[in-house]
């Protein structure tokens, strides 16, 4: 054949592109919230938000567990001075050390603005008088020595009062200057890295220090667990990445094994394995040339969809194992229905696409992409590769000698079929909307190890999630901090009289951009101020001149900018950030509200006040609502899905009533294992659960259009049937593998495609009209 | 000249075994802030195992106790009792200030010698700890060194009077005696 080379050179070109584009462009981004709901309502926006931006910090929790109480102060102390000269942190907090020396200048430079201490009296001069005559007290009391420090220039103690409200009062436990959970098992750690979050190599490097640091520095039996979104980031990309290849390269091995042990022909390996690598390479290519960036989820998820493109090869090799005509001719033979059964399951993604969803849209397109250049590779590509006169030899003929009859006598059960569909919708119709999941976090890539460790290490800092939340919500920022300041009164007062344990929002932090200025209105001038502090120090026994550096400072704060969040970077920023921040064409300050006794006390600071609206929120039940809207979605997409497919479907076989027959298997199918699925899965069903539902169904197609050419020549039992059982085999020990990794998407697709793909065999062989003697792909689609 | 430290475990038993009695204490701060002398006034107590209780009268009312490594502070301040707690371990480069005192009352070389190079001079009969702070490390900058030196003057298991200087050059000497009979 001439253009055989051609061909063949043409592909190799397009492959070579194709990686060279992938490498030198795809970045791979993590950003679990690519996978988050967005929710529906204006409530559920702000919560994903701030979901969102709570997930792209890069602050690092680190707990130090096992030994004794001893060694894991005594290995935490040592980390942390290994740790603060390693330069890849801004801030080390052990316990100690607080904040960093950078910001503590710029709060100092900024106190007369942003303490709650300043008032306008305090600089008069009898509050100025006032302020000398306590500090008096203070160089005779216990705490003289300390008071010394900041007394020439902070008199009246601006700083301190700052300070003291920056802390609020949750305090960690600390001994020997070491933080600790509450039951001393745990010593914890705060870390901030220099290294961007998006990178994640950096962020790798810097995980890696710890572990390395750590190892040197513990006893065995100690461990380093760390968790934040940056290093949960880094463990999840490592274990996707880990799990992929590991999971690739068991299903690539089985695949191979298996293709030798079906055909014995190395060839028929090589070339078995070549619309695979054709469509993951595609679909890597049609992302990253979609996307900007490719999530590690639509990699690790994508790759492994496609392994049912290894069932291609395999109906092209069976059909090569006997009977006449050349490979093309042969090729040509089984296209029309392996084309139906790709073009099916290729629409049924697209769905995918249209469901608003950054995650889904990316494995849409994957998927897609990765389907359709494998079909093509197996129709143009694989005849190509063959001598046009190959004859492959099947083994396992004994595998076959047993199956054939079985599949044979299969449509006897149909009754059970029908008995079994009934069972299965009476448990999906038992089962109600309860045992859908919902909990966001099973959508996230991360383990269930890794979710419970984030939770342990919030509750020994306590910085848990909050329960419930205040969303204020106005035109601008400074419109929203003034509203937040205002409300900063009445939560204090209810948590002074117990009725809520404790709130955060950003006023206790910094003040309005008005309040700040207003503060700096009252600081006198500088000669002013000179002239009243001499007359306040009349009569103390103060040194002459002592307070100049006061005099000094505060009038250099006459002249500076107020602050804003921006002014803030590293870990403040980072809170500062999910404290306010834009949405839509509004602000949001989200206040965290922890152990609220009851609404009514807030009932008064409640609805909208001119353009400022606050409004309560319960977190719980909004994410719930959300998951749900979410999975509403899903299911919509399936049906769109699922709906395109039969629509696909009727086009191709152009009889309703053949159309109909050959849906009957893949709906049965997809009903058989969503039941299957919901009676197996203990957290209930998500969003995967329902794209593998989505895949089940295309390969319920192809496994119904096949089982159906059984009956068109006597020859198709020993090519068609081979195929069909190699197929399942393959996908079932493929996708069953998958089954074991430890992330919660790739698990429900493992699970979900082996147990559909079964139904798939064994329903299509009680369903399939052996005896039909037209061909399912006859009619289809007229060749070219 | 600094003893070796077999007689600085004589004078540590000692201090452990000898009953430390409620004192009277007078306290002359000297401090570059001030032109005056401030001096203070008050009673202090040592509770076995470590607990240090000030009760300052003159010119503040103030009750300062140090148990173990946790300071307690109640101060009258325009009225009001204004109460503190700190954990040492939170700010450790107050323990040179306070636990000098205490430890030696308690007759705890260990706990000396965790945060002090000590050094004993004179005889049991009339002795003097010179203690001087050990080094911090380096992220306790917050305060910075507090103290710069210690010294703990004694006869027996008595404590008669503390000099503490400052890292900035103020000192502050405490004269400890035994309340006047009362009759």
């Amino acid at each position: 054949m001439p253009n055989r080379r051609v061909i063949l050179l043409t592909w190799l070109v397009l492959l070579a592109a194709a990686l060279l584009l992938v490498l030198s462009r795809m970045q791979v981004s993590s950003d679990l919230s690519l996978f988050l709901p967005q929710g529906a309502s204006t409530d559920q926006r702000i919560l994903s938000e701030s979901l969102r931006r709570g997930v792209q910090g890069k602050v690092i929790l680190a707990a130090i567990a096992g030994g004794s109480l001893e060694e894991r102060i005594g290995v935490n102390q040592s980390l942390a001075r290994v740790l603060r000269k390693s330069g890849l942190f801004s801030m080390v907090n052990n316990g100690r050390g607080g904040l960093p020396a950078s910001l503590r200048t710029l709060l100092d430079e900024h106190r007369y603005l942003l303490s709650p201490a300043v008032t306008r009296e305090q600089f008069s001069e009898t509050g100025l008088k006032q302020a000398l005559q306590d500090r008096l007290a203070d160089l005779a009391s216990s705490q003289a020595a300390v008071i010394k420090r900041r007394l020439a220039q902070d008199p009246t103690n601006a700083y301190l009062a700052l300070l003291a409200q920056w802390a609020g009062e949750r305090r960690i436990h600390t001994e020997r200057g070491v933080y600790l959970s509450a039951d001393g098992e745990r010593s914890l750690m705060l870390l901030y890295p220099h290294a961007s979050s998006s990178d994640l190599d950096k962020q790798q490097q810097v995980v890696d220090t710890m572990q390395q640091q750590f190892r040197g520095l513990a006893q065995p039996g100690m461990s380093l667990l760390l968790t934040g979104p940056a290093a949960i980031a880094v463990e999840t990309r490592e274990r996707i990445r880990s799990e992929a290849q590991m999971l690739s390269a068991v299903a690539s091995l089985v695949a191979m094994v298996f293709l030798f042990m079906a055909f014995r022909s190395w060839r028929a390996v090589l070339w078995g394995i070549a619309p695979l690598a054709s469509g993951v390479l595609a679909g890597m290519l049609a992302t990253t040339l979609a996307f900007t960036e490719v999530h590690g989820i639509t990699l690790a998820f994508g790759v492994t969809l496609l392994g049912i493109a290894v069932d291609y090869p395999m109906h092209v090799f069976s059909h090569l194992a006997g009977g006449g005509g050349t490979t093309l001719e042969r090729v040509r033979r089984i296209w029309p229905t392996l084309r139906l059964g790709a073009v099916t399951t290729v629409i049924g993604f697209s769905a995918l696409g249209f469901a608003g969803y950054g995650g889904l849209s990316q494995l849409s397109v994957f998927s897609v992409a990765g389907l359709a250049a494998a079909a093509a590779c197996t129709r143009w590509i694989i005849p190509a590769l063959l001598p046009a006169d190959t004859t492959l030899t099947p083994w396992l003929g004994w595998a076959q000698a047993r199956l054939q009859p079985l599949a044979r006598v299969a449509p006897r059960l149909h009754p059970l079929v029908g008995l079994l569909t009934v069972a299965a919708l009476f448990v999906l119709w038992q089962a109600g909307s309860q045992r859908w999941q919902s909990d966001p976090a099973a959508l996230t890539p991360l383990s269930k190890e890794a979710r419970a460790r984030d939770e342990l290490l919030r509750a020994d800092m306590h910085a848990p999630f909050a329960n419930e939340l205040l969303l204020v919500t106005g035109p601008n920022r400074e419109a929203v901090m003034r509203h937040a300041e205002a409300l900063t009164s009445t939560l204090q007062r209810l948590k002074q009289t117990g009725l809520l344990a404790d709130y955060e929002l950003i006023s206790q932090f910094l003040p309005s951009r008005h309040t700040q200025l207003q503060r700096q209105s009252w600081i006198p001038e500088k000669a002013e101020l000179e002239s009243r502090l001499r007359n306040a120090v009349r009569g103390l026994p103060f040194r002459p001149g002592l307070f100049q550096p006061f005099v000094d400072q505060a009038d250099k704060a006459r002249s500076v900018r107020p602050l804003t969040p921006d002014d803030f970077t590293g870990l403040l920023g980072e809170r500062f950030n999910t404290l306010l921040f834009p949405l839509e064409d509004k602000w949001v300050a989200p206040v965290a509200i922890h152990g609220l006794a009851s609404i009514q006390p807030l009932a008064s600071v409640l609805g909208q006040r001119g353009a400022i609206e606050v409004r309560h929120v319960r977190v719980k039940q909004e994410t719930i609502a959300m998951v749900s809207a979410y999975r509403d979605r899903g299911l919509q997409v399936f049906a769109v899905g699922a709906l395109c497919i039969a629509l696909v479907l009727w086009l191709g076989l152009r009889e309703p009533a053949r159309t109909a027959r050959v849906l009957v298997t893949p709906v049965t199918v997809v009903l058989l294992t969503a039941a299957s699925m919901w009676l197996l899965t203990p957290g209930g069903l998500n969003l995967f659960h329902l794209v593998a539902l989505l895949l089940v169904m295309g390969l319920g197609i192809d496994y119904a259009l096949f089982f159906n050419r059984l009956g068109e020549q006597p020859g198709e039992w020993t090519s068609t049937f081979p195929a069909l059982w190699k197929s399942w085999l393959t996908t079932v020990l493929v996708f069953g593998s998958l089954a074991l990794s430890s992330a919660p998407v790739l698990t429900a697709l493992g699970l979900t495609v082996s147990i559909g793909v079964s139904l798939c065999f064994v329903v299509g062989a009680i369903l399939s009209r052996p005896d039909d003697t037209r061909a399912a792909g006859d009619t289809a689609f007229t060749n070219g | 000249m600094a003893v070796t430290p077999a007689p600085l475990d004589a004078l540590m038993a000692l201090l452990a075994s000898t009953p430390h009695d409620k004192v009277h204490f007078e306290e002359r701060r000297e401090s570059a802030f001030t032109s005056e002398i401030i001096i203070i006034k008050g009673v202090m107590e040592f509770r076995r195992p470590n607990t240090l209780i000030k009760e300052t009268t003159s010119p503040v009312q103030e009750r300062f106790v140090i148990e173990g490594h946790e300071l307690l502070l109640a101060r009258q301040q325009n009225g009001k009792t204004v109460t503190h707690r700190v954990q040492l371990d939170d700010y450790p480069a107050m323990a040179p200030l306070v636990i000098g005192v205490q430890a030696t009352l308690a007759g705890n070389r260990a706990e000396l010698e965790r945060h002090y190079t000590v050094e004993l001079h004179g005889e049991l009969s009339n002795w003097r700890l010179h203690l001087v702070p050990r080094e911090q490390p380096p992220e306790d900058e917050w305060f910075g060194e507090l103290v710069s030196r210690v010294d703990i003057f004694g006869r027996q298991g008595d404590l008669s009077r503390i000099e503490i200087t400052e890292s900035n050059g103020d000192r502050n000497v405490t004269r400890l005696y035994k309340p006047p009979a009362k009759h």
